[in-house]
């Protein structure tokens, strides 16, 4: 196993409220099977990534549980011990991929910098071979070395980004809504090279993404996430194409298709639910069409459906009847 | 429905940007970055086309010039069979109520310091709709109710921060709507909101566009989403439209090698879609000093000797169905 998360709770305090942006999440990542992690804005992706990388600030952020990565729990490393792990086994790549890279430096001088911090001793030329290979593997031509982030297109700084977080070869790579801002055709391409990479490089991707075209065609696994509370998790195939809880539900119909039939889209009425206040039942309880009283009296618990899919939700929990009218179907 | 009656008519439209040249000592004159060149379309009243392509294709330059924040390099656009520069040129004021937009961002739309109810009001004052002030609140508050935004006289005295982007792009989209235009640009409208609210935007959208009889050019990158929306698509590549047609023509049958392409390259949430990607190479290329031949023909995996010598001229494809591409010029022949 490579990455296994347990009760992870992480509460944003603040001084006269608390966000509670994730709750309880369980999920386990195997080597080579990436995951791809979607919800709506607020529905806590983000946070669950930064937690990953230990980026959260701990004098206003509580992060409880256990991240445990490679058989070592993350969260109960000190900083000096975590500095092993960050972007050398586990990186991260970003969505504004403009905004990370500086604008005075030259593309090359990024590569510079994060080597000569890990090893002093490399010299200029072994920098730039190591760093040709990693634009070899992401499709950039060597001349982008000496060029300015202006210089070059959103698909090519995003390219850039993905070669800044192979340097050292990491084991889990975090994409966090890497592609969103791009176009289709780059898009389209990067997601084809980035599974190409896979052959090449041992690499287990999370995508943080709201988009579940992402998640369809670049990953294996997947998790939804809503306010917080993890919703359903299991293959990409069982999940979208047999999906259970009524968000997931909910979600897929608010796609509309782009072959075959046309069909007609839904969206969800309703708008997310206050993180400051922990709910005690479902927190999709105001916004499901399938919802009874014991929604929003008590948290659904986990329940497995056979093989890896897990959904959260009372329609499959304790009580299962046959006659519940599912509100949303696909 | 009313009956189909060509509502904005675009002919030969060109918007070329000079730009310096690198040498100019050798090769004196201007230089121009053609950002929309040489476009011809129609839209009918109560129609919705979508205008596809890859960011920098001119898309939203074609969309600034329609609604006049643009002038036009050389071309027609006809409103009614009245060119827009007249119609500007006589009532500068009268034309923004015949042509209006809804911008991408709805959380850069509004003054962040006004009201929602001064913010809808302004335009109705502006034009001289409503007699006096009570009127106007009238007309707001039934515009928002339409719009599904109840208890309307809530949102009136609502700073846009306290709203959602949804219902900030609700009100964006009544906001134009106001002003009862006869055409709309609706330029990328739902790509910054979250997915689960997107499909009332879209429907609320057309419902009343429909109701109304508003012809709608709708720009985005998300092809599904034109599928779901447009009667007619154009497919835009370096500032020409290389491919027009009926939606589901264009989207299950293309036959331009470009909206191939485009169109492989877009996933389905199918985790099962077996569509093979067409992979084409590079970026598009400059639009500055365009050659001679199409402009696709370097990227184009069915290129041949014959695409670098000139541009293709517009074939029929099929009933409504137009290409510009010499693999259906040979056919006819």
């Amino acid at each position: 196993m490579l990455l296994d998360i347990r009760d992870l709770n992480i509460v944003y305090r603040m001084r006269n409220k608390a966000i509670y942006a994730v709750n309880n999440v369980n999920f386990s990542l195997e080597k080579g099977k990436s995951l791809g992690i979607i919800g709506e804005s607020g529905s806590g992706k983000s946070t669950l990534a930064m937690a990953i990388l230990k980026m959260h600030n701990l004098k206003n952020t509580e992060v409880t549980g256990q991240i445990i990565f490679e058989g070592r729990d993350l969260l109960a490393l000190d900083e000096k011990q975590f500095k092993e792990y960050r972007w050398t086994r586990i990186a991260a790549v970003f969505q504004k991929s403009m905004n990370n890279l500086s604008p005075v430096h030259k593309i090359g001088t990024h590569f510079e910098d994060i080597y000569r911090v890990h090893e002093p001793d490399i010299s200029s030329s072994e920098i730039r071979e190591r760093v040709y290979a990693l634009f070899h593997m992401v499709n950039l031509s060597p001349r982008v070395y000496t060029c300015y982030p202006h210089e070059l297109s959103g698909g090519m700084l995003q390219r850039v980004s993905i070669a800044l977080s192979l340097i050292f070869h990491p084991t889990l790579l975090i994409m966090d809504e890497s592609t969103t801002a791009l176009d289709v055709i780059t898009q389209g391409q990067i997601l084809e090279e980035i599974k190409e990479l896979e052959k090449v490089v041992d690499v287990t991707r999370i995508m943080i993404t709201h988009d579940l075209f992402v998640v369809a065609t670049a990953c294996q696994q997947i998790l939804v996430l809503y306010a917080g509370d993890m919703m359903e998790y299991g293959d990409v195939r069982d999940v979208l194409n047999h999906p259970m809880h009524p968000y997931t539900k909910a979600l897929i119909a608010s796609f509309p298709s782009l072959r075959g039939e046309k069909r007609e889209v839904h969206s969800i009425p309703g708008t997310l639910p206050d993180l400051s206040v922990k709910t005690r039942g479902c927190a999709f309880y105001d916004r499901c069409r399938a919802h009874r009283e014991i929604c929003r009296q008590e948290k659904p618990v986990v329940c497995q459906t056979g093989g890896l899919h897990t959904v959260c939700c009372h329609l499959y929990g304790k009580i299962r009847e046959t006659d519940v009218k599912e509100g949303v179907n696909r | 429905m009313t009956e189909l009656t060509t509502l904005l008519e675009v002919k030969n439209l060109k918007k070329w940007y000079p730009c310096r040249r690198k040498n100019r000592l050798f090769s004196p004159g201007k230089e121009w970055v053609k950002a929309v060149d040489g476009i011809d379309l129609t839209v009918n009243s109560g129609e919705v086309v979508g205008i596809i392509g890859e960011s920098g294709c001119g898309k939203s330059t074609l969309a600034r010039m329609l609604i006049g924040l643009e002038q036009p390099t050389t071309g027609e656009i006809r409103y009614n069979g009245r060119l827009s520069t007249d119609l500007i040129r006589d009532d500068k004021k009268g034309f923004h109520r015949i042509a209006q937009t809804v911008f991408q961002n709805p959380f850069d739309t509004f003054t962040p310091n006004d009201r929602i109810g001064s913010l809808l009001m302004r335009p109705l004052k502006m034009h001289n709709i409503g007699s006096d002030s009570a009127e106007r609140r009238e007309l707001c508050l039934s515009a928002l109710e339409e719009g599904g935004l109840i208890p309307a006289a809530d949102f009136l005295n609502r700073y846009p921060h306290e709203l959602s982007g949804g219902q900030l792009q609700r009100i964006s989209i009544l906001r134009s709507l106001l002003l009862n235009p006869a055409f709309m640009v609706v330029d990328e409208p739902i790509s910054m909101l979250d997915v689960s609210v997107r499909a009332d935007i879209l429907a609320m959208l057309l419902v009343l566009c429909r109701q109304k009889g508003t012809g709608i050019m709708f720009i985005s990158h998300d092809i599904s989403v034109i599928r779901y929306v447009s009667d007619r698509v154009a497919v835009m590549y370096l500032g020409r439209i290389v491919e027009t047609g009926r939606t589901d023509d264009i989207i299950l049958h293309p036959r331009h090698p470009y909206t191939e392409a485009l169109l492989s390259n877009c996933s389905t949430i199918d985790p099962d879609d077996q569509t093979e990607v067409i992979r084409i190479e590079g970026e598009p290329p400059s639009p500055v000093g365009t050659g001679p031949g199409c402009f696709f023909a370097e990227r184009c995996p069915k290129a041949s000797a014959h695409c670098w010598r000139a541009y293709p001229s517009v074939t029929k494809a099929g009933e409504s169905h137009e290409v510009s591409c010499f693999i259906y010029q040979r056919e006819q022949r």
